[in-house]
């Protein structure tokens, strides 16, 4: 079983290069073992908002932050110029379903699960920015019985931040309480009118034309729910509920379909637990019940600490978990603060040269080994505010030097 | 420029400290299933992708039934109902970010519920042995349609042993595929076994000539020893102790039959998940001539893939039909990605079109219940609707219920990849 690409891992990253090398015309395959972070991330694009890491200086133009990094970061090592290529490719390919809102360059302040700002490069149209709320009257929906949604701080943390707010706690929808059981019920209201009068009433009552809900709007037909209010003179804006993200849902289930589309090769279930070399290139790797997957290039993009991509022994030795591949530890794991341990954690990882290739196995490169998103050492998705922007500028570079190797052979 | 490798091993390199051998969802005892709970970190990901919670409130989802109901069973007797709703398709074990094997964890709990084999009701005992009823069907397979068939006494069954009036039952067969077996002149090549399961000795005796006769294409030799049923419906139901005498049978005609690297093929990705790996998740069965089996078992797919690309390709004829493929629920839980679609892409002129749904939901016999087969024809809408719009000249599944499910929902035709 032999292809010109091996994938390994679910994530943004593998899912963004797989597509980008079956656009190219190249066979692949990918081999995950669950389904990914994708389902967890509140649904837009954030390339970087912060700087610092303390979130005190937001970063309002993101392509200004990215030059002040560090030399080891992604970022750095893929280089603005390829990073804005790959976000140019990013939105021409995928943005059409997507509903992203479109970039102008600089970071919007949307409201987090908590209520607080996230920066964002591209919030989904449905994440509506701080800016947009304080202009107008707003309500902000909760359903009975919820308990993924955190309304009552979310209504503080925006009544604070100057955003005209009035709450409601609609009955539950469908009798379901669950995050994806209401979304769902979402999808099968037929008669918005009859099931939303009330809410319709109170926005007349209180002049209002921005309805806040939880991440809730529909699964599969999101963009009528959408379409329903907006008939009604709404706009409907979401906020991020805990986990599972029904827009990470509607995310994943997208890039999916586009993948079968192309006929990208996915193979779930499959744990990868070692590779065989040929002098210093990849020649196959094998899953935990000894298939062989034989391949010309393989793309290691199977997620960082957070999802079991690496992981970190009980002596704070960090290890890369489906090809055992040597990873530094950063400072900060196994002392200091939580903070800082915290933060050692995620910029934990693989260290690689300019061609994401990793510098530290044994003592030579891999030259047909690419390594992309959270397995990377040296950068923090959650305190840059950085996740998505990394994983597409990666995963594009990784199909890059793909692609040059296999054009090469 | 690459540095040269210096103190690299010269070619394999496996990963010994991996996460996946300490608790994966493969191949472990029923305690070590159980023991997988602790791994939930109750992310909710099981409960968005599971397709039986999607449709009815009956069933509070994996997340619920499993893990976090378990915490409670391991403390006191819990009078539940919610598992036996599971339909057993696996999708919650395959999305989990941490090696919880949700859908075993179930399937053991309803295994425990029902508390021993004569608790079951007759009709579930019956619909347990599909081989059985085969056979004793098989005697008379046109009385015995017409019985199938028949709607009062559909309805009556429907009333008296919760056999949904609207299942799809199969066409009893009789045992058309030995007949044919015994006439059959094979070429001398290489060795491999072929396990029929029920469908293939009693309802699908075609899918078995195909395979065969692809098969003997490839230049092998195969051997059938086994007419047993893989076990799967008493497992899934719960009649674990009728199961593991079964599941022993089954070891025994195959490894008896077997010598060292010969692969036993099977047409049903449920029989051969069944085999691989629910044999030691539910009934512990670890001994030699159990691992060989589990470990020699290929869907017959998979196994051309990788053994017989190259054989297989030059011999395929051009075919101008539009199909539509639906990769069953239970192959995902095999980690072969879809190797029949791969198959079907080789074959010149034909147009196909791949399934976005997960599962079709019958679910080997969970559908044919008198309760639960709205359910299962609520998760199986968006892959009808999916297929009613594509409107292919034929649908092709590897499982078996599965295409019995779909040809009855969809009027159109459904085939074995074979």
């Amino acid at each position: 079983m032999k292809s010109d690409v091996l994938i390994i891992g679910a994530e943004l990253d593998g899912l963004l290069a797989a597509l980008r090398l079956r656009d190219l015309g190249f066979s692949v395959r990918l081999l995950c073992s669950d389904t990914g972070s994708l389902s967890y991330v509140p649904g837009g694009i954030r390339l970087l908002g912060n700087s610092d890491g303390t979130g005190l200086n937001p970063v309002i133009r993101p392509f200004e932050g990215l030059s002040a990094l560090p030399d080891q970061h992604p970022y750095s090592l893929v280089g603005t110029a390829a990073v804005k290529t790959a976000l140019q490719w990013f939105f021409e390919r995928c943005d059409s379903e997507m509903e992203l809102q479109r970039p102008n360059g600089q970071n919007q302040q949307v409201p987090s699960s908590a209520g607080q700002p996230l920066s964002f490069y591209a919030p989904l149209k449905s994440q509506l920015s701080f800016q947009k709320l304080k202009e107008e009257n707003v309500i902000l929906v909760s359903f009975q019985g919820h308990q993924d949604f955190a309304g009552k701080l979310v209504a503080q943390e925006l009544s604070t931040a100057g955003v005209l707010l009035t709450e409601v706690e609609l009955p539950s929808l469908g009798g379901r309480t669950d995050t994806v059981g209401i979304a769902r019920a979402f999808d099968r209201v037929e008669d918005f009118q009859n099931q939303f009068q009330p809410l319709f009433d109170l926005a007349t009552d209180h002049e209002a034309k921005i309805v806040l809900f939880p991440a809730v709007l529909g699964l599969k037909r999101h963009q009528q729910v959408l379409r329903e209010f907006s008939d009604q003179g709404l706009t409907c804006g979401e906020i991020p509920t805990l986990p599972p993200s029904v827009p990470g849902l509607r995310f994943t289930q997208n890039l999916q379909s586009q993948l079968a589309g192309v006929s990208a090769l996915i193979h779930p279930s499959t744990k990868v637990d070692g590779f065989e070399l040929d002098g210093n290139r990849v020649r196959a790797v094998f899953d935990d019940k000894g298939q062989r997957y034989d391949c010309s290039t393989l793309i290691l993009s199977n997620g960082g600490i957070l999802m079991g991509g690496l992981e970190v022994s009980s002596r704070h030795v960090i290890s890369e978990t489906s090809l055992g591949l040597e990873a530094i530890a950063a400072t900060g794991v196994g002392s200091g603060t939580i903070e800082e341990a915290l933060d050692g954690l995620h910029r934990s990882g693989i260290e690689v040269d300019e061609q994401l290739r990793p510098t530290q196995i044994g003592h030579g490169t891999i030259e047909n080994l690419f390594v992309t998103g959270a397995t990377l050492a040296h950068w923090n998705p959650i305190q840059e505010a950085s996740a998505e922007g990394v994983s597409i500028a990666t995963a594009w570079a990784a199909a890059q030097a793909s692609q040059s190797f296999l054009e090469a052979q | 420029m690459s540095r040269p490798l210096v103190g690299l091993p010269p070619t394999s390199i496996r990963n010994a400290g991996r996460k996946s051998a300490a608790h994966g969802p493969t191949a472990k005892g029923p305690e070590a299933v159980v023991k997988t709970m602790d791994h939930c970190t109750k992310c909710g990901l099981c409960q968005a992708y599971c397709p039986v919670a999607a449709v009815t409130e009956k069933f509070p989802g994996p997340k619920y039934s499993g893990p976090q109901s378990q915490r409670f069973r391991i403390i006191e007797d819990i009078k539940e109902q919610a598992p036996s709703y599971c339909s057993g398709c696996g999708i919650c074990t395959t999305v989990c970010p941490n090696d919880v094997a949700v859908s075993d964890l179930i399937t053991i709990a309803k295994a425990e519920m029902v508390g021993g084999d004569h608790h079951l009701p007759f009709s579930q005992r019956l619909m347990n042995r599909p081989d059985l009823v085969g056979k004793i069907a098989g005697w008379a397979p046109g009385l015995a349609n017409w019985v199938l068939n028949n709607k009062a006494l559909r309805s009556l069954a429907h009333q008296w042993l919760g056999l949904h009036k609207e299942a799809p039952l199969p066409r009893i067969q009789g045992a058309v595929f030995r007949q044919w077996l015994k006439r059959r002149s094979q070429p001398d090549g290489p060795t491999v076994i072929f396990f029929t399961g029920c469908a293939v000795e009693n309802y699908d005796p075609d899918v078995g000539i195909a395979a065969i006769e692809l098969l003997n294409r490839l230049g092998l030799r195969v051997e059938v020893p086994s007419k047993a049923c893989c076990a799967l419906p008493m497992l899934s139901s719960g009649e674990w102790g009728a199961a593991a005498k079964k599941a022993k049978g089954v070891i025994d005609d195959l490894d008896g039959a077997r010598s060292p690297g010969v692969p036993i093929l099977s047409t049903s990705t449920s029989c051969s998940l069944t085999l691989r790996q629910k044999y030691q998740n539910y009934l512990s069965l670890f001994d030699e001539p159990a691992r060989e089996v589990a470990g020699a078992v290929q869907d017959i797919c998979a196994f051309i893939r990788q053994d017989h690309w190259d054989d297989l390709t030059p011999q395929l004829g051009r075919v101008e039909k539009r199909v539509f493929y639906h990769g069953p629920c239970q192959l995902r839980q095999h980690g072969l990605g879809l190797p029949a679609l791969e198959l079907l892409r080789l074959v010149p002129g034909l147009e196909i079109t791949q399934s976005e749904a997960a599962c079709c939901g019958i679910a080997g016999t969970y559908g044919y219940d008198r309760e639960r087969h709205e359910i299962s024809m609520s998760i199986g809408k968006s892959l009808f609707d999916q297929i009613a719009a594509c409107q292919p000249d034929l649908v092709v599944c590897d499982s078996e219920t599965c295409r019995w499910h779909i040809e009855k929902s969809t009027h159109i035709t459904c085939q074995h990849p074979v």
